[in-house]
């Protein structure tokens, strides 16, 4: 696991789940630019999300749980762990707003996604300015427009 | 008994009643011959007539007294005569003759007759002459002669053709029996047929012949039976009742047909059916992950390259345009991946038969590109009958809107321009035209566009109606066994015209899901 803001897990942060370490550059790099006072964690599998988050759940405070996530598609044990199936199944982590990140923009792939409880497919572009707007748009809109569950 | 040649002069001079025995046994003769339908006729051992009946002066057309006398060649002509004289011969010799025979008489036409000659032979033995009575067959002569050929349509059938009682005792075996089932027909009459069951199948034939039993006909039901030679064979059988004049089921009639090889060959197909559908899902699969798995680093690349461009503002100019130009080759790469993955969806789509009135269809997929056509003050001109046609409808729009949108981005050089979609529905296709007024396609890319990933061809310096577009269009025709062509014929611009044909079958057996009949809509 990765604290890609450097410092103490603040108060407020983002899960990024993402294997592919230039691409979680790109998507910090977009983010930190967008989205003020709010951190992102990286873990790189499916199976360190779902330990990450359900040790999450039991800080006694009720307050280290992520804010959103962002989960990329295809993950190296995407195969054996569904992340998103498993957050909605729990009855601690469904609420929390999962955002996919994907290369692709298959219609059976968006389509899949928003069936098992995605709250929104973006697709990654190859080019990293619009990256930077998007992120851009996401953090105006679930930051600041939002009432989140998590606070 | 009164002698025929006794009355020879009397009967020829056909004398007025009188009231003597003698006349009255003559009058009775008379009435005989000339009331049966029969020609009847005495011929003196010269050929020459001494007598004939009233159906014999009918049939010439002349009466007994120019007939008597002349010679048999003159009356029945030089055919008929050639053709009866051997049997003439037979009878001078002696002989009782009867025969059936076509015989072109003179005056008389061609007839099919039944012949009987007897000879009057005196006590010395010698032939004074003989008596003739023929019969006219030509009435009976078609059904007869029907019969024979259906005789000969069942021996020689190539399906057995076999006959059986109610307890399954078998009547009759063609030569078709012979061949299928290896049994002569020696050694399959006077059996039970139930000698070609296997033995686990006894038990079909008793359902068969009660089937039989209640007058109901067994029609094209499959078994399998056995070879004389003991090996198994796939066979269709039909089994109808065979009825007796008053109606009652007394037998069974069964025709059988070998499907052994039919159905080893289906059986071959649809196990080459499987294994190529299987190929094909696990090549959409391959094309789907590789498209996705290589756009990864692609994107991730490109996103360096803008970092570096954003963080140092010192590069000479040389190195920049090298980094630019790397740029401009992720984004090149990212956009064959993105037409891979296209090219691996059109393949994973559905094939669904659809009832569409064309017209209106057209004008949809037209509708799609409303704001563009606004803003390039463009038009697209619909012209089709409003015909209703069964096609694969999302199919045919997925193309239609790739070859519309094709035409707007190469075949609209100036504003005002109009593409012509044409709609036409023939017997077994439906066509549809779509035509641009652009710079058209030169004669050596005619085949090129349609094939994708051809360097120099697709990518950005494109000619005009190329890229991925026209490579998607073909193959999603191909899947419904239509096809895509640029017309050859067309001076301005370019025209593609889409062959589509109607009724296609929905896709059976491999997808998950799928329809079997067309959606009425």
């Amino acid at each position: 696991m990765m604290n890609v803001t450097n410092g103490e897990r603040q108060h407020q942060y983002v899960l990024l789940v993402e294997d592919d370490d230039v691409h979680v550059k790109l998507i910090a790099r977009a983010f930190e630019k967008s989205v003020a006072d709010i951190s992102l964690q990286r873990v790189g599998t499916g199976a360190e999300a779902v330990a990450f988050l359900i040790n999450a759940c039991d800080d006694s405070e009720g307050n280290g749980l992520p804010i959103m996530i962002f989960l990329d598609l295809l993950l190296p044990d995407s195969e054996e762990v569904d992340v998103l199936e498993d957050i909605r199944r729990n009855e601690k982590l469904r609420m929390i707003p999962v955002i996919i990140l994907s290369t692709s923009s298959e219609p059976d792939d968006v389509l899949r996604a928003y069936n098992r409880g995605a709250n929104a497919f973006v697709n990654k572009p190859v080019d990293f300015q619009r990256l930077e707007r998007y992120f851009q748009t996401i953090g105006q809109f679930w930051c600041e427009t939002a009432e989140l569950p998590v606070r | 008994m009164t002698r025929f040649e006794d009355h020879q002069s009397e009967l020829t001079a056909r004398p007025p009643v009188c009231s003597s025995a003698r006349d009255d046994g003559a009058r009775q003769l008379r009435l005989i011959t000339d009331k049966l339908p029969v020609l009847i006729s005495y011929v003196g051992s010269d050929l020459r007539y001494r007598f004939i009946n009233r159906e014999y002066e009918r049939w010439f057309g002349m009466d007994a007294a120019q007939i008597e006398g002349r010679h048999l060649r003159e009356v029945l002509g030089s055919d008929a005569f050639d053709g009866l004289a051997p049997y003439i011969q037979r009878v001078l010799a002696g002989e009782t003759v009867t025969f059936e025979s076509l015989v072109p008489y003179q005056g008389a036409g061609e007839r099919y007759v039944r012949v009987h000659y007897a000879a009057d032979t005196e006590d010395s033995g010698r032939i004074r002459g003989f008596v003739a009575m023929v019969e006219d067959l030509s009435q009976f002569q078609g059904s007869k002669r029907q019969e024979a050929r259906l005789a000969a349509i069942v021996a020689d059938s190539a399906d057995a053709i076999i006959g059986k009682d109610l307890d399954g005792n078998i009547t009759d075996w063609n030569r078709g029996a012979e061949r299928i089932y290896g049994y002569t027909a020696e050694e399959a009459v006077g059996r039970n047929i139930s000698m070609t069951l296997p033995p686990d199948r006894m038990e079909e034939e008793r359902q068969i012949l009660d089937a039989i039993r209640m007058g109901r006909q067994i029609a094209d039901l499959q078994v399998l039976r056995r070879h004389k030679d003991g090996r198994l064979i796939h066979l269709a059988l039909t089994v109808s009742p065979l009825r007796d004049i008053a109606g009652r089921v007394v037998g069974a009639s069964t025709i059988a047909r070998d499907v052994t090889a039919r159905l080893n060959m289906e059986n071959r197909l649809r196990r080459v059916n499987t294994a190529l559908v299987q190929r094909r899902v696990e090549m959409q699969d391959f094309l789907s992950i590789i498209a996705h798995d290589l756009k990864h680093p692609v994107v991730g690349i490109r996103g360096l390259l803008s970092l570096v461009l954003q963080g140092n503002r010192t590069f000479d100019d040389v190195s920049r345009e090298n980094i630019e130009l790397c740029v401009a080759e992720c984004d090149r790469m990212h956009s064959l991946l993105d037409r891979l993955t296209e090219l691996a969806r059109i393949q994973r789509m559905h094939i669904r038969c659809k009832t569409v009135r064309l017209r209106a269809f057209l004008q949809q997929q037209a509708d799609v590109f409303r704001a563009q056509l606004t803003q390039m003050q463009a038009h697209i001109e619909v012209r089709c009958d409003d015909v209703q046609v069964d096609i694969a409808a999302d199919l045919v729009a997925q193309a239609l809107v790739n070859l519309i949108d094709n035409a707007l981005k190469y075949g609209c050089p100036r504003p005002g321009c109009t593409i012509h979609v044409d709609g036409r529905c023939g017997e077994e296709d439906v066509e549809i035209a779509v035509a641009d007024e652009g710079a058209g396609v030169s004669t050596r890319l005619r085949d090129a566009i349609f094939k994708p990933f051809r360097r120099g061809v697709s990518g950005q310096n494109a000619p005009a109606g190329s890229g991925i577009g026209l490579a998607a269009v073909r193959s999603l025709l191909r899947r419904i066994h239509g096809d895509v062509h640029l017309d050859p014929d067309t001076t301005r611009g370019a025209r593609f015209v889409l062959r589509i044909p109607r009724e296609v079958e929905n896709d059976a057996g491999e997808m998950e899901d799928h329809d079997d009949e067309c959606d009425e809509r």
